[in-house]
């Protein structure tokens, strides 16, 4: 705004008086001199024109009055400039008279007040509004400020200000960016609009308010730039709110991501079309969609509806559309990863200025709730139809997570079983339990939260004092289920078992009988419950211990005097018998018996039920075989070589057999492998490891059939034999190896000497020893074999020695014969000769000895017989 | 899908190994595989491992039968490198050895240390199970 002084300041004025109360305008009698000489001309509708302008126009105590109009007169158009004050007061306070003057304004855009008038306007203006004004000169000091900024900076008087800089009221952190943008203006003389700045006062710097300035040049009456001027609003309240809606949002935000379930916002439009202007992360969960897949259109949840379900859905949409207010619905929807689910959703709908609804929501997945209802139901239709026909009753037995206890279902047969009615039982256990028989009180209860506790099956026979039928033995079943609310269901069944009691008694006394036999009986014959406690042992068993019937019953293993280590061995093969309800047979036991001598028992332990009890208990019968024992071992001694025999062979057979399904497996999975290869180069190294795999199970065959060979041969098979000749034999089966490695023989043999023996051992064993020799001959040196055949002390000895590889024995020697217990089928092995060659030397009661140095050779020393 | 692993076999037979390393790389790319051929020089790579701060393996398949230290053997030893290590480390033996009469011997002996005994050959199957 330019104070521009007026060049129509010698233009006539008029003055006047407006009576409000009286809605009377009298004009001055120069008025008509406004109009020049046409003054004559104005016409009557004059006043009533200017008086309709008058009572738009706002009149109160602070404000100049200025208004003007505009009048055709003749053709010719004028414009009436009126400024004016309150000059009376009614009683009230209110202004009941104005006065003035008016004068004529050429064209609406031409108008300005005069120099006084202009200056006076402005000061009221500016000390009206609630912006601060202000105004500084070039080096930014005030100048001039209104009221408002007087009142913000904390002055009485608005001249105080005259001198002060904004350093003087703010901290730098405001007062310096400010004081930029003046200088800046100046030199640029570009205004600044609606700038945001935050304003941190000099005195209090917790006080902060937000202000949005305007600031311009300011020139003086003939342009020269004197300063700036600005005005300032204060934006403080709007900026918390702001900030406040955006905290809120982002609360929103982070609540719904964290909350399961899905929030949205749902928009129908009045054309029937809708959309999620908000949706929560959760619409992942409930509909595998993403926010934006529904932010426009809801196509991908229509889709997601079950079929059977759809229908229902948009029926219960419609109808909360209608009655505008809340929504609800179960229903399924089909996702593309979980499959078919039930949801809950619910709305609150609003209706917008607009009439398009607006429904704010949340839906959760209530799959689990669902399939318990169903099965509840199915499980309530399943009882009522079977306890139609059961005897007994079936019942469902409901332990909520508070552990009140509560019967959901229980059929009729309980008149008959209980002498109660089904609704008795409802939400109470406790008719049942009056009428359960004091001893056996204690017991129920335990057994039934133990049951309740740890969800297994519970089991318990028990007496009732009904109070017609009297004394009777009841049998109740359960099958308790953790239920996803932390209840705990058991299904059961209870029937009344007195009958069947009733042969039981009977069985007592044939049980007592059963015992004088047992007493009878050589076996040691006892039973003994799960903690090791004896329950019942025969006259057999007390003896072994040497102790009385009381001294026995009760008491565990360890108090008996057995040793913790065969206690412990007992008590796991009873736990095993109860665990696995099988019959056990441990066919050799070693213990001490109460004077101390070594005893072997054979065991037959079988699970055992109790006599009114559930706990499980097993019954062992104990055989003496200690001198069946004496004399297996001394059968066993003799036997000693040729188990030992045996036992390697069978050793042996095993580590092949596992070395066959091992390569077996290694090549089913490389085939495996080999299908889905598809690179050339992988294909090739596929078929490497193929080919060893193969190779080795090649070798594992013929070591497998070896040894099948020789359990067939029977060392039985004895003849005369020369061993002198089979020599030569031999050197002819390898002709080819020694030909090639140019092996040299020396050979002191006693061509006569005679053996009686197994020509098939003979040759296998021959043509080992020189084999090998020839196979671990040294590359670097001329290979040499000497073979030596003579008699000794009346044994026929054959020695084989070379001047190859030789082996380190400290290091291999008990590997030697293949007397290790893994055998690998890879290039260092060289067991299986040996070792065949030693079963059969043994076999025929020679042995086998060897001397080896490395890097010198190896001296196979056999005494043959 | 399970996070990034580090698979330690310990086994002699190397067309096994072989075999295992690629059925692990094609269906588990993300696991990370090392393989020894016995025991002894298992113990000497972990050791290498945890000093050059790889830390223990997360998965071990373990062999029984193998030459200079067996399975047994390498698991003793191993105990005292695994009691300092805060890490858990999962233990499979894998062996042929393994069957219904021995499992259960195995089992009362070593159920502390190992997590689970397989038997050779082993399925891809249960393979994938291990690793999951």
């Amino acid at each position: 705004m330019k104070l521009i002084e007026s060049h129509r300041k010698e233009i006539p004025k008029s003055s006047w008086v407006w009576n409000i109360q009286s809605k009377e305008l009298s004009l001055g009698l120069t008025f008509l001199k406004l109009f020049g000489e046409d003054g004559d001309l104005v016409p009557e509708n004059f006043k009533g024109e200017v008086l309709k302008a008058f009572f738009s126009a706002e009149v109160s105590e602070g404000i100049p009055f200025y208004r003007k109009t505009h009048h055709v007169i003749n053709g010719s158009e004028y414009f009436v400039e009126w400024v004016g004050e309150a000059i009376e007061r009614n009683g009230e306070g209110g202004i009941s008279k104005m006065a003035g003057y008016a004068e004529l304004a050429s064209s609406p855009d031409d108008f300005t007040l005069s120099l006084n008038e202009e200056a006076l306007f402005f000061t009221r203006l500016m000390d009206n509004i609630r912006e601060s004004v202000y105004f500084k000169d070039l080096e930014s000091r005030f100048i001039k400020i209104n009221k408002a900024c007087a009142e913000k900076f904390g002055l009485d008087d608005p001249s105080d200000i005259i001198g002060k800089t904004d350093f003087d009221f703010f901290e730098d952190e405001h007062a310096r960016p400010a004081f930029n943008d003046e200088q800046e203006i100046i030199k640029t003389e570009k205004p600044i609009f609606n700038k945001i700045e935050k304003e941190v006062y000099a005195d209090d710097s917790s006080q902060v308010t937000w202000a949005s300035t305007s600031k311009m040049p300011l020139y003086d009456g003939n342009g020269v730039l004197i300063g700036t001027y600005g005005i300032t609003r204060d934006i403080t309240e709007e900026q918390i709110a702001k900030k406040k809606l955006k905290e809120s949002d982002e609360m929103f935000q982070r609540l719904s991501e964290h909350v399961p379930g899905f929030f949205y916002q749902y928009k129908f439009n009045k054309d029937g079309t809708s959309c999620f202007p908000f949706a929560s992360k959760g619409i992942k969960d409930i509909y595998e969609l993403e926010p934006a897949d529904v932010k426009n259109n809801v196509d991908g949840i229509r889709s997601r509806i079950h079929p059977e379900d759809r229908e229902r859905f948009k029926n219960s949409l419609k109808k909360a559309v209608e009655s505008k207010s809340e929504w609800n619905c179960d229903y399924r929807v089909q996702l593309p990863q979980k499959g078919t689910r039930w949801l809950r959703g619910n709305a609150t709908l609003e209706v917008e200025k607009d009439n398009s609804i607006l429904g704010y929501g949340y839906i959760k997945d209530i799959t689990k709730e669902k399939e318990a209802e169903e099965e509840l139901k199915d499980r309530n239709e399943l009882f009522t139809k079977l306890s139609e026909q059961a005897p007994g009753f079936l019942y469902l037995h409901r332990v909520d997570a508070k552990e009140k206890v509560s019967f959901p279902f229980v059929s009729e047969g309980i008149r008959e079983v209980l002498e109660l009615e089904p609704e008795d039982l409802r939400s109470s256990i406790k008719p049942l339990l009056r009428l359960v028989h004091k001893e056996d009180i204690a017991r129920v209860m335990k057994s039934i939260t133990w049951s309740v506790k740890t969800q297994q099956e519970w089991s318990c026979e028990y007496r009732i004092i009904l109070p017609r039928k009297g004394l009777r033995w009841v049998r109740g079943r359960a099958n308790p289920e953790l239920q996803a609310d932390g209840s705990v269901l058991s299904s059961g069944f209870l029937s009344d078992i007195t009958r069947e009691k009733s042969i039981s008694e009977l069985n007592d006394r044939l049980r007592k009988q059963f015992e004088s036999v047992l007493d009878n009986v050589p076996n040691l014959i006892f039973v003994k419950d799960l903690d090791g406690k004896y329950l019942m042992a025969n006259k057999a068993t007390r003896e072994f211990f040497g102790l009385s019937e009381e001294e026995i019953i009760g008491k565990k293993d360890i108090d008996l005097g057995v040793p913790e280590q065969l206690a412990k061995g007992y008590h796991a093969a009873d736990v095993k018998v109860v665990k696995t309800g099988e019959t056990l047979f441990i066919p050799e036991i070693k213990s001490m018996d109460s004077s101390g001598n070594e005893v072997y028992h054979q065991t037959i332990k079988v699970p055992f039920q109790q006599e009114g009890s559930d706990d499980p208990a097993v019954l062992a019968v104990v055989t003496d075989i200690s001198q069946r024992k004496q004399k297996e071992m001394q059968l066993n001694e003799t036997l000693d070589i040729v188990g030992e025999q045996n036992k390697r062979l069978l050793n042996f057979a095993h580590i092949v057999s596992h070395n066959l399904r091992n390569h077996a497996g290694n090549i089913s999975m490389l085939l495996s492998l080999f299908d889905v290869e598809e690179s050339e180069e992988e294909k090739e190294e596929l078929l490497g490891y193929l080919k060893t795999a193969s190779e080795r199970l090649n070798v594992s065959i013929e070591d497998l059939n070896e040894i099948i060979d020789q359990q067939y041969k029977t060392e039985k098979d004895l003849k005369e034999l020369k061993p002198a000749e089979m020599i030569k034999k031999v050197k002819e089966i390898l002709i080819s190896d020694i030909l090639s490695y140019n092996i040299q023989f020396e050979e002191n043999i006693d061509d006569e000497l005679t053996i009686e023996y197994n020509p098939a051992y003979l040759e296998s064993i021959t043509l080992n020893l020189i084999s090998n020799a020839i196979k671990y001959r040294d590359p670097d040196k001329k290979a040499k074999v000497s073979i030596d055949l003579y008699e000794k002390n009346g044994h026929p000895f054959l020695e084989v020695s070379d001047n190859g590889l030789g082996i380190d024995l400290d290091k291999h020697g008990d590997k030697l014969f293949g007397m290790y217990k893994t055998f690998h089928g890879n290039e260092n092995s060289k067991g299986i000769g040996l070792f065949i060659t030693k079963n059969q030397i043994e076999s025929l009661g020679g042995s086998i000895d060897v001397e080896s140095t490395p890097g010198k050779g190896t001296t196979f020393k056999i005494r043959l017989t | 899908m399970s996070k990034t692993k580090s698979v330690c076999i310990i086994d002699d037979d190397k067309v096994y190994t072989f075999g295992v390393k690629k059925i692990i790389k094609s269906h588990l790319p993300e696991n990370d595989v090392t393989t020894f051929e016995n025991g002894k020089k298992a113990l000497d790579g972990i050791q290498e491992m945890m000093e050059s701060g790889a830390g223990l393996p997360d998965l071990i398949l373990l062999d029984i039968d193998m030459p200079e230290m067996n399975g047994w053997d390498f698991l003793k030893e191993f105990d005292v490198i695994r009691s300092k290590a805060e890490k858990e480390v999962e233990i499979f033996v894998i062996s042929s050895r393994v069957d219904t009469n021995t499992e259960d011997l195995y089992k009362i002996e070593w159920d502390e240390k190992v997590s689970d005994f397989i038997k050779k050959p082993v399925q891809v199957a249960a393979l994938k199970k291990i690793l999951s």
